[in-house]
């Protein structure tokens, strides 16, 4: 198994976003895929063929993984497909789905009844580095709008073997979200479930990576078997985390997450 | 090697803080206004020189400061590649003796921004110590806390844990200031002996103090992760155990809430 935590690396240092083949309008900007709750999206107008969204960093910076959230908003009639690149213009591919995306591409929690979850997860051969890193969205014939939640490029972070095994939701009963903030941020969110991870035997190097992650903003949980999560992929927020030194280099981390609120 | 509590011991014992220029000859008055933040209180305190010249900032008793083991000064990262002399004069203001006499490195502490040096040179009963800033840089010195301390070393320290405060968290009071909380954290030091005790509760600790660990690497202590904790110490509780040939051992079990950081 293999349990990342994934924060959104270039949305954190990004200075600038650009979209081009297209344009967005005021209430569905660009920059609501840096972060915020999975209510606040990017919307373009109509299209012919791509459009493209860029994350420029000032620095090049190395990505693991990109997730996008509410990709589910793309089996739309036409058929949508997506594609992971660095580098500015065309770029140079990373990944994506080639064909029109479907029910088997999306993770994470479904909602309202629906079979599949909302989010996409791509996961990289190897580490990409580079100062500009974009996706872009195409469909095969006619014109069609595009609406995503998030687009996050990972610096993803692994942790020893994973957390322990067995923990459980919390889950509300009465369905309704509360509002609270990030254990390191400031701006609220609405949030369900809630669930505590453990790691044992951490290193040094490991808690240190850890504390210096933007958790100020929402992460993804990627459980690329699905050994904690049956859904495999969270968005959640931190709300509270401590570690404890039991050994020279051996630590136990003790994290509390909530899961932000999703909608149909 | 082992973990020290600094305290402020010479500030507590200063007649006076001195902003001199090099030749030890003070300041106007006005230029020096202020300059009683290095004392102690939160970090968000700060003194800026008016002017870019030389200034040595000295804790000054005639009538003797005892001695001193480290000095540390909070927010070095603000002299940064920056040219400093740590002083101790036996006789204030003959020509002392200058320590150091390079940029302060390692940076360490929560976030990395605090300098601690242990004085290379041996003060009995020192009339003032002090610290030179712009030896060989001209610019305008922003000052917060420079603690002199006559530390108290423990060699081990245990059940050390850290658990982090949401960002948004209130202030809390302690001595009549409100501090911005980091982090609490606790653990047990010892087994030390009554006359530690006896130090231990002799030590100035109002104002702030400092757990330096001075094992591990430049970055890292052993004892604690951030090699060097900034914190009031919100509790303390003095154990006493036996071992098997009924001999007394005491420990200290600590409650420490670490200050919070910035650079405002």
């Amino acid at each position: 198994m293999a349990f990342w935590i994934l924060p959104n690396t270039a949305g954190a240092v990004a200075s600038s976003m650009d979209v081009d083949g297209s344009t967005t309008t005021a209430t569905y900007d660009a920059e609501n895929l840096i972060s915020g709750p999975r209510s606040k999206m990017w919307r373009c107008d109509a299209f012919g063929s791509v459009v493209r969204v860029y994350y420029n960093l000032p620095q090049s910076y190395s990505m693991s993984h990109c997730v996008i959230a509410r990709a589910d908003l793309m089996m739309t009639e036409e058929g949508s497909q997506i594609s992971v690149a660095y580098g500015s213009g065309l770029g140079s591919p990373i990944d994506g789905i080639g064909t029109p995306i479907v029910a088997a591409n999306l993770v994470g929690i479904k909602v309202d009844g629906k079979p599949h979850g909302q989010d996409a997860v791509f996961e990289f051969t190897s580490p990409v580095t580079s100062d500009v890193f974009q996706i872009a969205i195409g469909h095969a014939s006619g014109t069609q709008a595009a609406m995503l939640a998030k687009v996050y490029f990972c610096d993803g972070l692994l942790i020893g073997n994973g957390p322990q095994r067995g923990p459980t939701w919390s889950v509300r009963r009465d369905g309704e979200p509360e509002r609270t903030k990030p254990l390191l941020g400031y701006e609220e969110y609405a949030v369900t479930d809630a669930i505590d991870l453990r790691w044992r035997h951490v290193g040094r190097e490991e808690i240190e990576a850890f504390e210096v992650l933007p958790l100020n903003w929402p992460v993804f949980l990627w459980d690329t078997d699905g050994d904690i999560f049956a859904h495999k992929l969270e968005h959640v927020i931190l709300a509270a985390y401590s570690w404890t030194r039991v050994g020279e280099d051996s630590f136990t981390l003790e994290t509390s997450w909530r899961r932000l609120a999703h909608y149909p | 090697m082992g973990l020290w509590l600094l305290a402020n011991t010479v500030g507590r014992d200063a007649a006076e803080i001195r902003v001199t220029d090099n030749t030890n000859v003070e300041v106007a008055a006005s230029e020096a206004e202020g300059i009683d933040v290095i004392r102690g209180g939160p970090r968000s305190l700060k003194w800026t020189q008016s002017g870019t010249n030389q200034r040595r900032i000295a804790y000054v008793n005639k009538s003797g400061l005892g001695t001193a083991t480290h000095c540390v000064i909070v927010d070095a990262a603000l002299h940064e590649g920056k040219v400093l002399h740590v002083y101790g004069w036996d006789d204030y203001a003959a020509s002392g003796s200058a320590m150091h006499g390079a940029a302060p490195t390692p940076l360490i502490g929560i976030d990395q921004r605090d300098w601690a040096f242990e004085l290379t040179t041996s003060f009995p009963d020192a009339e003032a110590f002090g610290v030179s800033f712009g030896i060989s840089d001209t610019y305008s010195k922003t000052v917060r806390q420079i603690y002199f301390c006559d530390g108290l070393e423990f060699d081990h320290a245990s059940a050390v844990q850290f658990q982090r405060v949401p960002v948004h968290a209130s202030a809390v009071p302690h001595c009549g200031n409100f501090y911005k909380i980091h982090a609490t954290a606790t653990m047990t030091v010892g087994p030390v002996t009554r006359a530690d005790i006896d130090t231990y509760y002799a030590l100035p600790k109002e104002d702030p103090v400092f757990f330096y660990d001075d094992t591990g690497g430049s970055d890292y202590g052993d004892h604690i992760l951030h090699k060097l904790w900034h914190c009031i110490i919100a509790g303390e509780q003095v154990v006493v155990d036996y071992n098997d040939n009924d001999e007394e051992m005491l420990f200290i079990a600590l409650e420490l809430s670490i200050l919070k950081h910035g650079n405002g």
